[in-house]
């Protein structure tokens, strides 16, 4: 099977804003998906952190009874993941993994044997990589199994 | 198998406590003094840490007792599949509140783990899913797949949440908790689902691998997932994302609906998500709808620790023939039939759902051995 593996390097206002970009630059690729016939596995070192903090020094600021309810879904690691599957339309297996060590290979091998297992007609494999000294620029590892 | 909650922190002390439908519910003067909304949560009173690594400490303690009970050989190759949905949120709390010392990177699930390796140095892998409420799961079905393929000789999967001061506002801003701090599953009168704290986990072997010595208490015959990709946090109308989820798991596991004995729901207590959860059951069980029980109101939803201690009641209604009753929930409007006292009976196979933020849908099935 050949991948091409695409990589971006992406900054934004806040976590909700990268994924917007992100979604945009895959869109310009017009791949196509198959509803419950695809999945997305994404591998991040740290998404959610950042809304995390963001969210609980809002509620400090404003209280807790009047936090910004926009950022609390954000605060979830698997909140990028979700919003691509609904930008796209991926209605199999949505994963986020977590972990410091960010190899691929932990996503591909769940890939391929759901592949076979679930007959997938296409997926999305992200590593998304925040970076340390600045969590709102991330790098992305993308590819596109079709 | 191992658990602590609100309720219990022995697998024996659980089952009681669930049979005999005690609640862990208080009202906490800390939260009184933040200004929360709403005060009642599921929290463990007696856990002393250190507050930045509480579901590490969960973790640890619940993955001792799962030890104690499986006694894998000592050369047995383990591996750790953690679900989570925040990881160390005390951690980001702390941020947030001006401590510039701490690295969030280190307070992920995945620092959980690497810190859970340290402490069990027989475990050689991890994997960390953070698929928020269904991320329990999500380890399961990895570590039964780690088992399958050969990668280890034992599993070691679950879930952990502490309580999150982030998750109790995030909740409330959403509107999806409880004013009256009574979680009601599937009650015409549920107002919403109150917040817990806890950690599941369980010991996976294969069933023709396993030493003369392991008690098989009950089988995982597969784990289907699929997702809604409709709203942030709100379910499909239709709850079509959950009965796909239904029929995956029929086709992966060959199984006939009317062999269901009950099924272990997510069960939060909210109006949108019992409701969904309710017609999508009763659009896959067209001829006989079984059971349907909910441990929330017991022990609280504990977001990544929710289906993996979901799971451990499943794997104990096979091993003591009981459906555990639903608390506070005395009859349904959703065309459901919902134990308000524990049903004794033979359990031949179970599902246990959960459901997640992000349009997350995921079924496990737990079976008697044969």
């Amino acid at each position: 099977m050949q991948v091409n593996w695409k990589t971006y390097k992406i900054t934004g206002e806040n976590e909700e804003g990268i994924a917007e970009l992100f979604a945009e630059y895959v869109r310009k690729e017009q791949l196509q998906f198959h509803g419950v016939r695809s999945a997305l596995y994404l591998l991040t070192n740290a998404a959610g952190s950042d809304s995390s903090i963001k969210f609980w020094g809002n509620a400090l600021e404003h209280s807790p009874r009047f936090a910004n309810p926009n950022i609390f879904p954000w605060t979830l690691a698997n909140a990028t993941a979700g919003y691509l599957a609904r930008q796209f339309s991926i209605e199999g297996p949505n994963y986020t993994l977590v972990s410091s060590i960010l190899d691929v290979n932990d996503i591909l091998e769940i890939y391929e044997l759901e592949k076979a297992e679930l007959q997938l007609e296409s997926a999305m494999l992200i590593v998304w990589e925040c970076q340390e000294e600045n969590a709102l620029t991330v790098n992305v590892q993308f590819g596109y199994f079709g | 198998m191992g658990v602590v909650c609100s309720i219990a922190d022995t697998i024996e002390d659980f089952w009681q406590a669930l049979i005999s439908k005690r609640c862990g519910i208080r009202e906490w003067e800390d939260l009184r003094t933040l200004n929360f909304k709403y005060t009642y949560a599921h929290r463990i009173s007696d856990v002393e840490c250190d507050p930045l690594w509480r579901g590490f400490e969960l973790a640890k303690k619940t993955i001792s007792q799962a030890l104690q009970q499986a006694s894998p050989n000592s050369k047995s190759r383990i591996g750790l599949f953690l679900g989570t949905t925040m990881g160390e949120s005390a951690a980001f709390e702390a941020i947030a509140e001006g401590n510039r010392d701490i690295a969030p990177h280190d307070y992920t699930g995945d620092g959980i783990c690497r810190k859970l390796r340290k402490h069990f140095p027989q475990i050689i892998m991890h994997r960390c899913f953070a698929t928020a409420c269904a991320a329990g799961n999500y380890a399961l079905k990895a570590a039964r797949q780690a088992l399958i393929t050969g990668d280890i000789d034992i599993a070691i999967a679950g879930g952990v949440d502490p309580f999150s001061k982030i998750a109790m506002t995030g909740f409330s801003r959403a509107r999806a908790m409880s004013p009256s701090g009574l979680c009601r599953p599937f009650s015409a009168d549920r107002d919403g689902m109150v917040l817990g704290e806890g950690a599941g986990f369980l010991v996976l072997e294969r069933v023709e691998g396993a030493a003369p010595s392991s008690r098989v208490l009950a089988t995982l015959d597969g784990c289907a997932l699929t997702c809604d990709a409709f709203h942030p946090t709100a379910p499909r109308p239709d709850s079509a994302g959950i009965v796909q989820c239904f029929y995956q798991l029929s086709t992966l596991t060959s199984t006939d609906f009317n062999s269901i004995d009950w099924v272990c729901s997510h069960g939060t207590g909210t109006k949108l998500s019992d409701t969904s959860e309710a017609r999508a059951i009763g659009k896959t069980f067209q001829e006989k709808i079984p059971w349907v029980s909910s441990i929330k109101a017991h022990i609280g939803h504990t977001l990544g620790a929710a289906t993996a201690i979901e799971a451990i009641v499943c794997v104990l209604s096979i091993i003591n023939e009981k459906i555990p009753p639903t608390v506070n929930t005395e009859s349904s409007d959703l065309g459901l039939e919902i134990p308000s006292t524990p049903i004794s009976r033979p359990i031949n196979r179970v599902l246990n759902c959960g459901y997640a933020f992000g349009g997350l849908n995921s079924i496990t099935q737990f079976s008697k051995c044969r």
